[in-house]
């Protein structure tokens, strides 16, 4: 008995014992697959691997992945009616419509990345080089014009549609709200006016060329982040778009004359894995096969893969204009016979082939040539550097039996401008160009009037029932 | 073999002893005294020695004993014990009474407690062993629909895997998980936690195998739950295994083999009314309204038949017939418990194999337990409860997925063959279903490709399997009388293994995806999760002077929770034979992944119970939980719990009221919480790998909330629990009010403010449910030939509303919404008007009541295309289209406001039939299925689409059909269905064979059964099955049907042997 009551006394102890040492660590646990914002901004290697993480934000499946250049060229009269991406390609989304609903989330989305850098950079000064400094700010406010710039696009009318601009644009971001200010009356934001968006697209690249770099060291570098070229390669563009061409030919000739880019032998080589960094592609968003917008969303799935795009208005185009062998109808068209219909047989881009790899173009130096010859064009009317300049482009695909342009070929500007035009339809077709460039023109897409109501997006209705400022686009 | 050494270590005692004493031999036999039956089992000892044996099957029992003997002690569990003096008796015969007492039911309540159904204050509900038994299910969650009052099971779709969404007393949360915490013999489970990547099923309940279960408690207000503190806000699953019985050595041997259909299937086109109608909506896109407008957008006859074959008759597919079959299910388990008063066993393995009713979906489980209990002294205590269990299933793609049987499978066009003369599958060139002689020149026409989906379900792979060990060990031991010391340490770990082989034979992911050429696809995911917790806990019970009886609980808990998770995708296979990845079979390998993640828990409890003369009754609880999930400032979270009762019944004036036999009224308050289905590290601001291709880089994941806390819900409870008329009539009736605030939810930002994932976790709001729950148990009839009738009623009617938000407007999900003032759920779009007889179109009311219609059919020239469609006032003028502005509250839900279940058995002379209805009704089902099988897009409808309009004067609610129309159809209360059903559950009648028979053959007990399960259901609703739901995490968007596998019928035919 008196044994008993021995053990039963150190049963008690040792369970006594065994919760005084409890595990109070249980609470204490730290993410193993993230930093803090302060870590993530504490020196000069993580801010590094922060301002490329902006280019991984740049890369949303829902936008710059690719997609954005889709929803443009879908409703262009290259395409066929293309029936995977919700309405967009049949110009009848309703607001609720999910493709489009993921369009605009995912470039704010986006947006969010460069807007959460520059708040964090302003936080942490000193921390890298005053010139490292600028080229990541740089690269924050490329990234954030050039999102901008397909936002714009997508969801209102061009700047043309009004005299002054002064028709709804979307939503001006330029903050990255955290849990306290996300939910703050302020964050219901109106839209601002196309020209206003313009001008902070603007205001973004010209500040963004001050800080970027010429070029970088790594081939990969070089077409992968923003330089200055690509910075004002796309303010061209923007300007362009605003009908401001001497100030387009302006910036694509600073490029010419700059001399760090040129035209690649065949048109099919920046759109091969090998040379996608080239000395062609200015800017182009990177992928891999481990690092892309999956199976999809891809350029390349949805070209190349899945054929959920064919393109034979673009195969249809005369021979007067685009020769039976032209290099751009036999590298990059599957089949490169001219089709006989429409619907048979079904031709496709053989731009991207690399399924998910495929990286997204965004500007390339056959563009700029094309900005600075319309540009000319426009103000200075046929002359011979305008007519070279678009004879670099043509010339690379053209077959020996097509002549080259010269002066004499046009019989006045709009002749240049409308060749210049078609070029850019030739050289630039499924970049995310043709559509935009047929509005900047107040021309009609086969399948839509130019200022149809249903040309552009329906703002989602997600954001329309929570936010009592946001305007809806007519007919939606 | 252990029963003889056992005896003959009695045996050597007895040679040992014997230098002292004679012994002699006592026989006997030991009978019920209520039915004059001999009692196996029944523990024999001789007073003061361990000296004993026990009775054999038919009570008998033979026993040599020292002549000083003077006592024999007969104990068995369920019976009182007796003492019966030797004297000189040679023989002894005696029986025992059945212990009320002991017999009358026990509620475990969690952390060494349980109390006597008597003497419960809280709201707690009980399903016992007979009513889980032998259904044909694979978990104990599906078992319980409609069994209790106050606890909705939906179960969501016939896809073999899917959990069950369980809602206790309602939603109690606006985006958190709602389903409860379960536990299971005394530590808590992990059900929710862990997301599929790939579309395969995973049911964390199916791991235990619902025979090993002894009883199932659903402790639902917070005096019952409140010990369970932060995660009980859901209410608490209590799930107790069979455990070994002292002197009752049993072997239990079932088996059921069951037929398995669809409830109902979708009746699609055939091939002639699909081409009909497919060319007469080209037709109308076409030659529009008569604006004179020839639309050429879209061709004319844009299907036409084809005869692949040259049989001269042209080719024809029933897809449903193609995809679905008869499943089949088979279940066979052996069950071995008993012990003695030293060690107690329970121990079982099972096999399941369900085959399921769409084609190739199978999912077999094996699973082995062992419950042991060890008493070596009699203030030492000490066990384990083990289980493992492995499931393999094979799934399908489901709703989610355009290769989905449901998706293609209901959609595919029926005038082409589903193979090619010489049996391969008929493909067209990019491994999609042929198009036969149909014109699907580009994807304008129809939505996305058409997959073959035989092919798919054949050719591709959906596996998963999981590998599960839930195992705990305690020690016990009671250093004074009446207090007990427990430590406690269980574990839950799971290694689930996900695999997905896509064929490079077919269309999508096993084509092409890693480079051309490479044909096939391996992803696999491998997730192990680990969950330890440790319970340290004391538990003190006595009864002073007779009639104040305490019971006092308190202790300490950690858990922690810790995932890895790792992946590989493969390429290029060699071979379609090789769909694994194995060395040399395959080309190419993208880059694998991961991640990890771990959170935990730590928590103090206590708990006292106060009952004087079992007449009147308190109970007080407290609980503080901090978890590591919420902001470091908002961690800890207190809850309290504390209820009373009354049982009237035993009060000196109740005596001489006979009629009633016991009356109890009990009252509960208390606080719980919730953070089920928060992420491991919601509060935090996350910046992760942000890759660019081939650059490293940092991006934001998450946007954190420092201040995020506990979501608590203030639980009132009051109820009645009588006995009448000779206990023939059991009542139990609750009132319940929960009062939910600070909600948690991962509140939707603007996504203009770009924020990642476009929600930050946050408190936001409050609502409460409120509601009334019944259930009476009545013996109906009962016959002095035997023959009885019982019945269980049980009902609820609850009440959801939100009551405040803290974001500026509704949260929105869906068509579906959280609203201040409204319940939660309720639908928010416009309204249908009906089709328009005059020209078949689609009307709307607009925000003032006004019709607009939609002339989908109109086209105009634009460039060289067409724009198409225009919106009418009731006039026939053009009119602004039909926006967010039009919309309105529907006042509906997609919650059920009242359900239930009513269960009747008829027994007589060892035959039992029971029938067990169940019903549930008050909310409306968003018809998603029928939304989607009525498009206008070149799919195959159902066969509704035929009373489409045609001709003027024509009244129909189907709109004329026009191309690729998508206003007509769209969101509307069009789609908004009653939910109400009535269900014939379960019919199930079995067969005991006779006492007599059985002993001859050394049996207990020989049953055979059959069963049918969702016999017939009563309803209006038009989809497969108004209890489908495809959005079982979401309390917002709850009750939508999205194309669902429809449930499943089944009839089972099963036996049940103890020995």
């Amino acid at each position: 008995m008196y044994q008993n009551i021995t053990l039963r006394q150190l049963g008690l102890c040792a369970l006594l014992l065994a919760t005084a040492t409890g595990c109070d660590k249980v609470l204490d646990q730290t993410p193993p697959f993230a930093l803090t914002q302060e870590d993530a901004f504490a020196n000069a290697d993580r801010i590094q691997k922060s301002a490329v993480g902006m280019y991984d934000q740049l890369q949303n499946a829902e936008f710059l992945g690719g997609r954005a250049l889709i929803y443009s060229d879908i409703r262009s009269d290259d395409t066929n009616p293309a029936g995977f991406f919700g309405g967009i390609g049949t110009f009848n989304p309703l607001a609720n419509d999910g493709t489009v609903t993921n369009a605009w989330t995912g470039g704010y989305r986006t947006i969010y990345g460069p807007n959460f850098f520059l708040q964090q950079i302003a936080k942490n000064p000193g921390k890298v080089s005053p010139t490292l400094e600028q080229n990541y700010i740089g690269e924050a406010k490329f990234i954030r014009a050039l999102t901008y710039f397909h936002l714009v696009n997508l969801f209102a009318q061009p700047y043309n549609f009004t005299a002054d601009a002064s028709h709804l644009g979307v939503v001006l971001q330029l903050d990255a709200p955290d849990a306290a200010t996300a939910f703050d009356a302020s964050q219901a934001k109106p839209r601002s006016t196309v020209k206003e968006v313009y001008t902070q697209i603007e205001k973004d690249l010209t500040e963004a060329i001050v800080g970027l770099p010429e070029t970088y060291t790594t081939t990969f570098d070089k077409t992968a982040r923003a330089t200055k070229d690509a910075a004002r390669t796309l303010l061209s563009r923007v300007y362009l778009y605003e009908g401001r061409y001497a100030d387009a030919a302006r910036l694509a000739g600073e490029v010419v004359t700059g001399g760090r880019h040129s035209l690649t032998s065949t048109p099919a080589v920046p759109f091969t894995l090998a040379t996608f960094s080239n000395v062609e592609s200015i800017f182009s968003v990177a992928m891999n096969v481990s690092d892309n917008p999956n199976t999809n969303n891809a350029l390349g799935q949805h070209y190349g893969r899945r054929f959920d795009i064919s393109v034979n208005p673009y195969a249809l185009i005369p021979v007067a204009q685009f020769p039976a062998d032209d290099r751009r109808r036999l590298l990059l068209l599957t089949p490169s016979t001219i089709p006989t219909s429409t619907s048979s047989p079904l031709v496709y881009t053989k731009k991207y082939n690399e399924a998910s790899a495929d990286y997204v173009p965004i500007t390339r130096y056959a563009e700029t040539l094309l900005n600075r010859a319309e540009g000319l064009a426009q103000t200075t009317g046929v002359t011979a550097e305008a007519v070279s300049l678009l004879n670099l482009v043509r010339d690379r695909s053209k077959p020996a039996t097509s002549v080259s342009y010269t002066i004499s070929s046009f019989a006045n500007a709009q002749a240049l401008v409308d060749a210049i035009l078609l070029e850019r339809r030739l050289e630039l077709a499924f970049e995310g160009h043709r559509y935009y460039d047929l509005m900047r023109y107040k021309r009609n897409s086969s399948r839509i009037t130019y200022g149809a109501e249903k040309a552009i997006l329906p703002i989602p209705q997600v954001d329309i029932l929570q936010n009592p400022n946001l305007v809806q686009n007519p007919g939606y | 073999m252990k029963k003889s050494l056992l005896m003959s270590l009695v045996l050597m005692f007895t040679f040992l002893t014997g230098a002292f004493a004679q012994t002699r031999t006592v026989s006997g036999r030991v009978t019920d005294r209520k039915t004059n039956e001999g009692l196996p089992g029944v523990t024999v000892l001789v007073k003061g020695t361990t000296n004993g044996t026990s009775t054999n099957s038919d009570g008998g029992f033979t026993l040599d004993v020292p002549s000083t003997t003077s006592t024999l002690i007969f104990s068995s569990v369920g019976y009182i014990s007796q003492e019966r003096p030797v004297g000189s008796d040679a023989s002894i015969s005696i029986s025992l009474v059945p212990d009320v007492k002991q017999l009358t039911e026990v509620v475990v309540t969690g952390y060494g407690g349980s109390q006597d159904v008597k003497d419960l204050t809280g709201s707690v509900a009980q399903v016992k062993e007979e009513k889980l038994l032998l259904q044909p299910v694979v978990s104990v969650d599906q078992a319980l629909t409609g069994r209790l009052a106050g606890v909705s099971i939906n179960t969501t779709s016939g896809t073999l895997g899917d959990q069950a969404a369980v809602r206790i007393r309602g939603a109690n949360s606006i985006s958190l998980s709602s389903q409860p915490l379960y536990v299971l013999d005394g530590v808590p489970l992990n059900t929710v936690e862990q997301a599929n990547n790939l579309s395969t099923r995973f049911n964390p309940l199916a791991d235990i195998n619902p025979n090993d279960i002894e009883s199932v408690n659903v402790l639902k207000d917070a005096s019952a739950a409140a010990i369970y503190g932060s995660r009980a806000a859901n209410g608490v699953i209590v799930i107790t295994t069979k455990r070994g019985r002292n002197g009752q050595n049993r072997v239990s041997v079932n088996s059921y083999y069951g037929v398995q259909q669809a409830i109902r299937k979708p009746v699609v086109l055939n091939a002639t009314d699909f081409m009909a109608i497919s060319n007469e909506k080209a037709y109308n896109s076409r030659f529009g309204s008569s604006n004179g407008v020839v639309n050429t957008t879209y061709p004319i006859d844009i299907a036409k038949p084809i005869d692949l074959n040259g049989d001269g008759v042209n080719d024809e597919t029933n897809w449903i017939n193609e995809i679905f079959r008869n499943g089949t299910q088979q279940n066979y388990q052996v069950a071995l418990s008993g012990g003695n008063e030293f060690a107690k066993y329970y121990g079982s393995g099972d096999w399941n194999d369900q085959q399921g009713i769409i084609l190739q979906n199978r999912l077999r489980r094996g699973s082995a337990r062992l419950n042991l209990d060890l008493t070596p002294k009699k203030w030492l205590k000490a066990g384990v409860s083990l289980n493992y269990a492995k499931t393999y299933n094979q799934g399908i793609n489901g709703e989610g997925a355009l290769a989905g049987a449901t998706v293609s499978g209901y959609t595919a066009p029926p005038n082409v063959p589903a193979y090619l003369p010489d049996g391969s599958y008929y493909l067209n060139s990019l491994g999609n279903l042929g198009n036969g002689n149909n014109l699907i020149p580009n994807s304008a026409i129809a939505p996305n490709a058409y997959y073959h989906i035989p092919a798919t379900l054949n050719l591709n792979k959906n596996d998963n399997t999981s590998q599960r060990i839930l195992g705990n060990g305690y020690f016990t031991v009671e250093p004074i009388t009446g207090l007990q010391l427990t430590t406690k340490y269980g574990i839950d770990y799971n290694t689930n293994f996900e695999e997905q082989y896509s064929s490079g034979i077919l269309g999508g992911l096993g084509r092409n995806i890693l480079g051309a050429g490479q044909l096939g696809l391996v992803q696999d995911y491998n997730t192990d999760r680990t969950q330890f917790n440790w319970q340290n806990y004391a538990n003190y019970d006595r009864t002073f002077a007779e009639k104040h009886t305490v019971g006092v609980t308190a202790g300490v808990e950690y858990q922690e929770t810790r995932l890895r998770r790792i992946y590989t995708v493969a390429g290029g296979f060699s071979d379609d034979k090789f769909q694994s990845i194995i060395d040399n079979v395959f080309t190419s390998q993208a880059p694998g992944g991961g991640n990890l993640s771990n959170y935990g828990f730590q928590s103090y409890f206590g708990r006292l119970n106060y009952n004087f003369g079992s007449k009147y009754y308190a109970s007080f609880t407290l609980r503080s939980d901090a978890s590591s999930v919420f902001g470091v400032n908002n961690q800890r979270g207190f809850f309290p719990g504390g209820s009373v009762g009354w049982r009237i019944s035993e009060e000196s004036f109740m005596k001489n009221i006979s009629a009633i036999n016991d009356l109890k009224i009990r009252a509960s308050y208390g606080k719980v919480g919730n953070s089920s289905g928060l992420g491991s590290y919601a509060a935090r601001t996350l910046v992760g790998g942000g890759l660019y291709a081939d650059a490293n880089g940092f991006t934001i994941s998450q946007v954190g909330n420092v201040e995020l806390g506990w979501e608590n819900s203030k639980k009132f409870d009051i109820g009645l629990d009588a006995a009448l008329l000779k206990n023939r009539i059991n009542v139990t009736f609750d009132f319940f009010n929960n009062d939910v605030s600070g909600l948690l939810l991962l509140a939707p930002t603007l996504r203009t403010t770009g924020v990642p994932g476009a929600s930050i976790a946050r408190n936001v709001g409050s609502m409460y449910n409120r509601g009334i729950e019944l259930t009476v148990n009545t013996v109906n009839v009962k016959l002095d030939n035997g023959f009885t009738w019982t019945s269980s009623l049980n009902g609820s009617i609850i009440k959801n509303r939100i009551t405040s938000l803290s974001t500026p407007t509704d949260i929105i999900s869906g068509v579906q919404r959280a609203s201040v003032g409204r319940s939660l759920g309720v639908y928010y779009l416009p309204e249908w008007a009906g089709v328009n007889p005059a020209n078949g179109n689609a009307q709307f009311y607009d925000k003032d009541g006004n019709i607009k219609q939609y002339d989908a059919a109109y086209a105009v020239a634009a460039g060289t295309g067409f724009t198409v469609g225009r919106w009418l006032n009731a006039a026939g003028e053009p009119t602004t289209a039909l926006s967010t502005a039009d919309y309105k509250y529907q006042d509906k839900t997609g919650y059920p406001t009242f359900s239930g279940g009513f269960d009747n058995t008829f027994a007589f002379k060892g035959i039992d039939l029971g029938i067990f209805l169940q019903y549930s009704g008050g909310n409306y089902v968003y018809n998603g299925y029928r939304s989607a099988m009525l498009s206008s897009a070149f799919q195959n409808n159902i066969e509704e689409v035929k009373e489409r309009w045609t001709t003027p004067g024509q009244v129909t609610n189907v709109p004329k059909q026009v191309l690729r129309d998508a206003q007509s159809n769209q969101a509307s209360t069009r789609w908004l269905e009653k939910g109400d059903f009535l269900r014939l559950r379960q019919i199930s009648l079995g067969y005991n064979l006779p006492d007599q028979l059985v002993k001859r053959f050394g049996m207990n007990n020989f049953r055979i059964y059959t069963l049918v399960q969702n016999a017939y259901t009563f309803t209006k609703y038009k989809g497969l099955d108004p209890e489908v739901n495809s959005n079982i995490t979401s309390n917002i968007a709850y009750g939508t049907d999205g194309r669902s596998v429809p449930p499943i019928r089944s009839f089972t035919f099963g036996i049940n042997v103890g020995i």
